[in-house]
């Protein structure tokens, strides 16, 4: 008995059962509602109309959806919304749009303004840095079918601290699901006079170690982000080691 | 390579799509099904848990977060507790009268002397402890890397390959004593 015996009773599941299950599984994402192709008499209309129209009062009323954004417990951010773990997902922010390939590159760029060219958006630098923190790699744009990303990282080698800048132009009608995980805390705060959420606790790795083993799973530790939005760009400022009022100095010391 | 900034993207990406998940079916779905074949032992069991895997997975898929893990060690995260729901309800298959009954029903793919021999290693797990069984079904049976089991049961990688070791060297001794 070795490793070689252990394998050797691998087998593929029966073909029926693998599909019957994706059959099942897949239905949801493949049924389509059919309507009914009669013309209805104007009386039969307009008692619908009034019951499509007392349906959604009810639906906001009661619907815990509804329920949830009246109480805060959902926020939304330009194209991302935030939800807390427990909430109900909305049904009409599903995402939409379909995850980038891998084939997909970012471009490189050294200069503000070249990434502001290329994204076809004002980019913005931050003025205010805390001690120790330089920019690394310059600028990075990305055109996607979701949106336009330049992204801009920094990092603090004494302390082994990162701080990521993300600045997005979402596609119109874009929209993107973020659940709170039970360890992070989501806070509403004020950025430059805008609305914004602050997370805490959020797990991640950091990008380097990232980049040093791509194929396997580096340790994960807690970050914190500030996302709020100015105009069309959305603005993600996340990392390790910074509080929220330094967070906030820095997101409101961007400029062009 | 994927650069930092590569990966950051990729963390701002919407989640799981219906073609990335029909993708990920395709590769998974032989993973985790054999996964719980080493876990419960052939036989509708292993198919039903397996079927409960991915259901929940898709039902759950908005709360997949890519930048906590990729979507395969979160699938195993949830076949892990499907697994351990499945033994807090009932007992697994591991009676000889359940191998034995499973031996009659012959699996072309495997051969009839593999899968006798598949049901004596069915009932030689299932006198291993829980971890160890567990262990070895995601080495073995899921086909995973040290490391990948190390970060979905919070080991070290090297306690998972000692781990795994000591309970190969007990199956040895087990599978060379007399039937």
């Amino acid at each position: 008995m070795n490793e070689k015996d252990l394998t050797r009773f691998r087998k593929s599941p029966r073909p029926e059962f693998a599909d019957a299950l994706y059959q099942r599984i897949s239905e949801p994402m493949t049924e389509k509602k059919v309507f009914k192709t009669n013309v209805l008499p104007l009386r039969r209309m307009a008692l619908a109309l009034t019951l499509l129209v007392v349906a959604l009062l009810l639906t906001f009323t009661f619907s815990p959806a509804a329920r949830a954004i009246a109480n805060e417990q959902i926020r939304q951010i330009g194209a991302l919304l935030f939800r807390e773990a427990g909430s109900d997902p909305v049904p009409t922010m599903e995402p939409t749009m379909a995850a980038p390939s891998p084939a997909d590159a970012p471009q490189s760029v050294s200069e503000v303004q070249e990434a502001a060219g290329l994204a076809g958006f004002e980019v913005r630098a931050p003025r205010y840095l805390p001690a120790g923190y330089v920019q690394e790699d310059g600028w990075s744009v990305d055109q996607r079918e979701s949106g336009v990303y330049v992204v801009s990282s920094y990092r603090q080698r004494e302390n082994d601290r990162f701080l990521l800048l993300n600045q997005t132009r979402y596609t119109a009608g874009a929209t993107f699901e973020q659940v709170y995980a039970d360890n992070e805390a989501v806070t509403d705060v004020t950025v430059a006079g805008q609305k914004g959420v602050w997370i805490s606790g959020r797990l991640m790795t950091d990008p380097e170690v990232a980049k040093l083993e791509p194929a396997g799973e580096p340790p994960l530790q807690p970050t914190n982000w500030l996302i709020w939005q100015e105009g069309e760009i959305v603005y993600t400022l996340f990392g390790n080691g910074l509080a929220q009022d330094e967070m906030i100095r820095i997101a409101e010391s961007l400029a062009p | 390579m994927m650069n930092a900034k590569a990966r950051l993207l990729s963390w701002v990406r919407s989640p799981v799509t219906e073609e990335e998940f029909e993708h990920l079916y395709q590769v998974e779905l032989p993973r985790i099904y054999n996964f719980f074949r080493y876990r419960v032992g052939d036989g509708p069991v292993a198919e039903d848990l397996t079927a409960d895997t991915f259901e929940k997975a898709w039902k759950k898929r908005h709360r997949y977060r890519q930048d906590l893990a990729s979507f395969s060690t979160w699938l195993y995260i949830i076949a892990r507790r499907v697994a351990i729901d499945h033994y807090r309800r009932q007992r697994p298959l591991t009676s000889l009268e359940n191998a034995r009954h499973l031996a009659s029903e012959a699996d072309p793919e495997l051969g009839t002397q593999r899968q006798l021999d598949f049901e004596r290693l069915t009932l030689l797990l299932s006198r291993l402890e829980e971890r160890d069984r567990e262990l070895i079904a995601l080495r073995y049976g899921a086909g995973l890397a040290n490391r990948t089991i190390a970060d979905l049961t919070e080991l070290s990688e090297s306690n998972v390959a000692v781990i795994l070791h000591r309970a190969l060297k007990k199956l040895r001794v087990m599978w060379e004593e007399p039937v």
